[in-house]
């Protein structure tokens, strides 16, 4: 069925929130009518709602194909001038073109920075499909890698070609896919589950959504490859429950593959049995872990298990069993059609292929990308990133989520690898990169990143446990200025017992902000310790608010605004803040039109 | 015969039995790894990170050489492989130890002295191995509130360390459920689901949790203070029974090795602290065998439902009216050996003393928690006109009420039991141990089906072994010429109780005769000598010896068939006529009746 | 639907593969640009870019983009239609109707014969 022309809504997180389905509404709507003029009209305009196009910052993006046109920051209102001047017309609409103020209007996405170094790989399909049809997919080669490995291939091969590509686990650990495979495929015959951990709880992570929104059969077909494999006839989804869309779009696909007899018995008349069911999580950031994710599946608390006997020997009620991340699984079919040879000729030495990366932070283009591996810290920043906005300075880049580490500026060129940054004391994790300016305090941010973890510890295991709420009550304490210098020793000896005896991964790593910023950053603890300073005036208990007299207007805005009523000043007379009934807000600092309050 | 596997701990070679894990493994070589979550009897909970060790591995860069990995081990959960090479101790696993260690105490009250667990608590233990003398990190201790509301457990969860033996006991070794991690990470609770407080839980209040945790988090309802108040009270008269088991465990409180039989002593301990009458529970015992024995003789000729249950365990009576009330016909009308004891004391030897039942004040010592709640669990427990047994005492509380008199039964010398209900057979003795209710019932009925004198064989070696579930097949040769088979089944732990009842409810099902005639079930491992109210330490080693003890307790008896006991004859001849009369009925019988696992 | 084959799949392939091609913008060689101005539009500009979106989706020239512009500034000739073939000249077409159209995607585009006598001229 070909159309004239193809209209794609961007149907990922951001654009959602902003109104990307208000924006499809309206677009039909505006079809029907246009009917009048142009009869026949809707019948040759397709709209696609499409994966994420990555490009979150610019959201909601609807792009026009053949052609190519990348409209940006696109409203529901937009849509009648979208239809009747573009699409009756042919008219571009230039205002809504990306770079349209520095007059560069780019229709495409080939001038546009954000997009220049990525390599979409993994997210091939996202922005180009419709997910919910399975046409699509198999249009784009899909369910050609399965049949490739069905036809051609003995496990033993599937199994050596994933070793040979050099995959390693996208979920954080980057363990060797091909080695994890190898451990299951020699058990012994028998009952064995291939499981999808879909769970995705760093908090501001979304690369795994936006695969499973944009597409779905990916991954299940990831699974089946990874299924025959192994030896495995069973696979389980295991989503979170926080994502609707993504169970939405997982579940038509699956309906879609057994219709077609993709999934199910005799897959393509080969012999081989294999089916996916959906298993939903319940908010426990915990199930992301391996073997807290199995107990979870088999009806048990989600707390991890004791390792060994690890999962690909004793697994899934006690069968050998595999679990792989969502973008672990969405290489797979791409590696089996294009050769390990491909994959292994992207990335470094370290790591081969791709990652795909949630920037967001302090960051002008914030956004999903996907790049080799190998591409600098430097180069995602400043030339996908577009550079940190209003013209402050780089402070840090978090990656790896709450198991990652805070890098300086000082190591921006190091290319991205699972071991390079496993050296600077962070770790890839699933893909979560915040960028940090000079407002954001070190303190604060660990403080955020403990909070998560001492609240998401399922609490089976003491020195996480404990340990971690120790280190959030010290962080408190110093962001409170009610801190001690013998404090920072104490906080490095249990970020040593965290590290060293928590029973998994969440535990192991929930020290890692803390660790990674005293590493490079002990001159900002130390100021806050000994100074009772927090130089980017996050830490409320440690700033105050003055007012300029020469600089206040007497425009009352500030006393208006002030919740505690703690500012005094008649109309037209320079106000003053009462430093007893301040609550250190920050209201009357940012609503100064006339620069007259400071912070200290 | 096991493969036996050859490692290395701290350089010395050790040789143990494949499955064995490291911690044993240390043991071997003389090393006690410290722990606080492991116990012998469950699966390894890992949870309390003390256990790690390091292994030797070969250098990466030159894999001739050793070099000590980095990554910590769990001793609890690593089974030993051949080859091994593990360091237990070296200053980075000790600080690492010395630090989770800290991290607990910091959350744990500091009460040591005002504690039920003094003395005799592992985590004190553990912190004076360690030399803590200050805990550097911040306090915060929880402050819920107890439930005290069990008349026989209460849980104190300010004192819980969370390391999960209590929950495992509960629903895995114990099958009871009522226990379950609730909340999650530092809110993690023990207790039972629903905010069901523990006497509406399905508790059996089997104790077995206290005999597990490590701390004073659980521990039994104290009636230490009402029993020395009637002690002292010129109006009560004070008249106490003890169980078998209590005879060859009271001396572990006194330094004496487990299963000591300390009999003559502890009468003496008794009477040196106020008791006007000691008597003895084995007679109790040797009563409940006579109106056992006889009801299972009129069930085996077709008067009665098949099997026939035992009923002197108030654990398994209450978990049968909770979980299966479709065996409530099955269960053995008559008392247990203590409340038959306790309502002869009010009635036959009030009576013959002249002494207004009114004023007896019965105590029962027993290894029991669940008896605190027998006392009062239908009407027919007060089948003298009063509740006949007044409190219940657990082995422990005996030991303490000793130690706050001065008494030392351990160096008292030996003193009879008073008469009319003290004397035992070793038929009464053997109660105490899994097997033995089952064992002096077959004597009796051996007797008595066939009139012989004495049963060839007393000791029924089938069924005195450790193993769940025992079964056995006894011949007796009826009077008549004919035989008859006695198919007996033993169960201990009450996880061993629902596949028993699940072969039975088959048969039923399948409408062929139960494939046994008696079944004997104890609540505790190995019996009433591990019951939830025995000394603290109590692992199959004890058991074992505590066993023993018994045994040999029924060995050194002159007359070993309860029919045979004087005492018992001048029972049946002078008051109560005959097994099963109406006298019997009223005093020595009960029913049973459906409970809710979680009431209102 | 019923279970596939392996034939069936690969026939779905082929024939969905040409459906995203055909939607797809970086595996373009040709485009075929049509002139969307008022006058062009009256003169039926909208038929041209059907016929031509009609013909490359039946002859499946999954490298030849049809898209629309707006005027292109030569009222006189409209409808006017642009072509760009990579390794040859730009084009501007006028006049075209559906006929010459057809004539230009046949001769022009797969042909690479430039129709010289209905270029614009200036």
């Amino acid at each position: 069925m070909a159309f004239k022309q193809y209209v794609l809504i961007c149907g990922g997180t951001a654009c959602n929130s902003g109104r990307a389905d208000e924006i499809a509404e309206e677009l039909k709507k505006e079809l029907v009518e246009a009917e009048l003029q142009v009869p026949g009209i809707s019948k040759d305009i397709q709209l696609i709602r499409t994966g994420c196009l990555g490009f979150c910052e610019k959201g909601p993006i609807v792009k026009v194909l053949p052609e190519n046109t990348f409209y940006v920051e696109v409203k529901p209102e937009d849509a009648k001038e979208i239809v009747n001047e573009h699409l009756v017309k042919g008219r571009v609409i230039d205002r809504l073109l990306y770079n349209h103020e520095q007059g560069k209007s780019l229709t495409g996405t080939v001038g546009i920075p954000f997009y220049q170094k990525q390599v979409r790989v993994v997210l091939r399909n996202c922005g180009f499909i419709d997910p919910e049809q399975i046409s699509d997919y198999i249009g784009r080669d899909g369910y050609a890698a399965i049949e490739k490995v069905l036809t051609s291939m003995k496990p033993e091969d599937v199994v050596d070609v994933i070793t040979k590509s050099g995959l390693r686990g996208r979920g954080g650990a980057g363990f060797p896919t091909g080695l994890k495979w190898k451990f299951a495929a020699s058990q012994p015959k028998g009952k064995k589950y291939m499981v999808c951990n879909a769970d995705e709880g760093d908090p501001g992570a979304y690369m795994n959504r936006s695969t499973l929104e944009g597409d779905p059969h990916a991954v299940l077909e990831g699974m089946m490859i990874a299924g025959y494999a192994i030896g495995a006839d069973q696979g389980y989804i295991y989503v979170r429950a926080e994502y609707p869309l993504a169970i939405q779009r997982l579940q038509v696909a699956i309906r879609q593959a057994r219709e077609l007899g993709l999934l199910g018995k005799d897959i393509l008349g080969t012999g081989f049995d294999f089916d996916i069911e959906l298993r939903l999580g319940a908010g426990a950031f915990v199930c992301g872990e391996e073997t807290a994710l199995l107990q979870s599946i088999e009806g048990e608390r989600g707390m991890p298990r004791p390792r060994p006997p690890f999962p690909a020997v004793k697994g899934l009620w006690q069968c050998p069993t595999v679990i792989n991340n969502v973008e672990t699984l969405a290489n797979i079919a791409n590696i089996i059609r294009n050769g390990w040879e491909w994959f292994a000729g992207i990335g470094t030495a370290d790591t081969h292929g791709t990652k795909v990366f949630a920037l967001t932070g302090k960051v002008c283009n914030s956004g999903l990308v996907e790049v080799p591996m190998g591409t600098t810290l430097r180069e995602i920043i400043y030339d996908i990133g577009g550079g940190i906005p209003d013209g402050h300075e780089l402070k840090a880049v978090q990656t790896g989520g709450p198991s990652g580490g805070m890098i300086p500026p000082d190591y921006l060129d190091t290319p991205i690898d699972y071991g390079s940054l496993a050296k600077l004391g962070s770790i890839m994790g699933s893909g979560g990169m915040i960028v940090m300016d000079d407002t954001d305090c070190i303190i604060d941010i660990a403080k955020f990143y403990l909070g998560f973890t001492v609240d998401e510890s399922c609490g089976k295991c003491m020195p996480c446990r404990i340990g971690g709420r120790k280190l959030l009550t010290y962080l408190n304490n110093i962001s409170e200025g009610k801190a001690k210098m013998g404090d920072l020793d104490s906080m490095k000896k249990i970020c040593d017992a965290m590290n060293r005896a928590s029973l998994c991964g969440l535990g192991q790593t929930a020290s890692n902000p803390v660790a990674s910023s005293m590493r490079y950053f002990m001159d900002e603890y130390v100021e806050h310790v000994k100074e009772k300073k927090c130089r980017a005036h996050k830490c409320r208990k440690l700033t105050s608010f003055s007012i300029i007299a020469d600089k206040c207007k007497g425009c009352t805005l500030c006393a208006k605004n002030c919740p505690a009523g703690a500012i005094i000043g008649t109309v037209r007379q320079p106000h003053s803040i009462d430093q007893d009934k301040c609550v250190k807000c920050g209201v009357c600092f940012t609503n100064c039109r006339f620069g007259a309050i400071v912070r200290s | 015969m096991a493969n036996m596997i050859h490692l290395e701990i701290n350089g010395k070679s050790v040789e143990v039995p494949q499955g064995t894990n490291l911690l044993n493994a240390a043991r071997a070589a003389g090393i006690n790894i410290p722990n606080l979550c492991y116990h012998p009897d469950l699966k390894p909970g890992a949870a309390c990170g003390l256990c790690i060790c390091r292994q030797l591995v070969p250098d990466r860069k030159d894999p001739s050489k050793l070099v000590v990995s980095p990554k910590m081990l769990r001793a609890c959960c690593t089974e030993a492989t051949e080859g091994m090479k593990i360091i237990t101790h070296d200053p980075e696993i000790s600080a690492v130890r010395k630090t989770v260690l800290e991290l607990i105490l910091a959350n744990h009250p500091n009460e040591c002295l005002q504690c039920r667990r003094n003395g005799s608590c592992e985590l004190q233990s553990m912190a004076a191995a360690f030399g803590i003398l200050n805990v550097p990190f911040p306090t915060e201790v929880s402050v819920a509130t107890p439930d005290a509301s069990s008349c026989s457990i209460v849980l104190d969860p300010r004192k819980c360390i969370k390391c999960g033996r209590c929950v495992e006991v509960c629903q895995h070794m114990q099958d009871v459920w009522a226990l379950e991690f609730i909340g999650r990470g530092e809110k993690t609770l023990m207790k039972p689901a629903a905010d069901a407080s523990l006497t509406n839980s399905p508790c059996v209040r089997c104790g077995q949790c206290i005999t597990h945790c490590p701390v004073g988090a659980i521990f039994e309802k104290d009636d230490t203070i009402r029993v020395a108040k009637a002690l002292q009270d010129p109006s009560k008269y004070c008249v106490v029974q003890m169980a078998p088991s209590v005879r060859v465990a009271l001396g572990e409180e006194f330094g004496l090795p487990s299963g000591s039989i300390v009999t003559g002593q502890l009468y003496a301990a008794l009477r040196a602290m106020g008791y006007k009458k000691v008597f003895d529970t084995n007679f109790g015992a040797d009563a409940t065998i006579m109106e056992e024995g006889f009801e299972f003789i009129e069930r085996l000729n077709g008067k009665g439902a098949m099997p026939q249950f035992t009923s002197c365990c108030p654990g398994w009576v209450d978990w049968c009216e909770k979980y299966a009330p479709d065996f409530l016909e099955n269960l053995s009308t008559t008392k247990s050996p203590m409340q038959i004891e306790s309502a002869l004391i009010k009635t036959y030897f009030a009576e013959r003393e002249g002494i207004d039942p009114k004023d007896i004040f019965v105590v029962a010592i027993m290894p029991c928690t669940a008896k605190k709640w027998e006392i009062k669990r239908s009407k027919e427990m007060a089948a003298s006109g009063q509740q006949d047994t007044d409190v219940v005492l657990t082995t422990r509380e005996l030991a303490r009420m000793c130690k706050t008199f001065g008494i030392d039964p351990s160096a008292l010398p030996e003193e009879p039991v008073d008469s009319l209900l003290g004397t035992y057979s070793g038929a009464g003795t053997i109660f105490g141990f899994t097997g033995g209710v089952m064992e002096a019932a077959l004597r009796t009925a051996y007797c008595v089906v066939s009139g012989e004198a004495t049963p060839p064989v007393l000791e029924f070696k089938d069924i005195r072994t450790m193993e769940g579930i025992k079964e056995a097949t006894i011949t007796i040769p009826k009077k008549d010429g004919t035989k008859v088979d006695v198919k007996v089944a033993v169960v201990h732990q009450l996880s061993n109780v629902e596949p028993v009842l699940e072969q039975i409810r088959s048969d039923r099902a399948a409408g062929v005769k139960p494939r046994y005639d008696f079944v004997e079930v104890m609540a505790c491992r190995g019996g009433c000598i591990g019951g939830g109210g025995q000394p603290y330490g109590t692992t199959d080693e004890v058991r074992a010896n505590r066993t023993k003890g018994l045994m040999t307790d029924d060995e050194r008896c002159t007359v070993r068939l309860s029919h045979e006991n004087p005492e018992i004859k001048t029972l049946y001849s002078s008051y109560l006529e005959a097994p099963l009369c109406e006298k019997s009925h009223h005093l020595l019988h009960t029913t049973y009746s459906q409970r809710q696992p979680y009431a209102n | 639907m019923s279970k596939l084959t392996l034939e069936e799949l690969r026939r779905m392939r082929d024939e969905h593969r040409v459906t995203v091609e055909l939607r797809d913008s970086d595996n373009k060689t040709a485009q075929i640009v049509v002139g969307m101005g008022t006058t062009g539009l009256a003169k039926g500009a909208k038929k041209v870019f059907n016929v031509l979106c009609d013909l490359v989706a039946e002859k499946q020239l999954v490298e030849v983009m049809v898209r629309q512009s707006g005027a292109m500034g030569h009222p006189d000739f409209e409808p006017t239609v642009e072509v760009v073939v990579e390794g040859m000249e730009p084009a501007l077409y006028g006049h075209v109707d559906e006929a010459l159209a057809t004539q230009i995607l046949e001769k022009h585009v797969l042909g690479r014969t430039v129709l010289t006598d209905h270029l614009v001229k200036n």
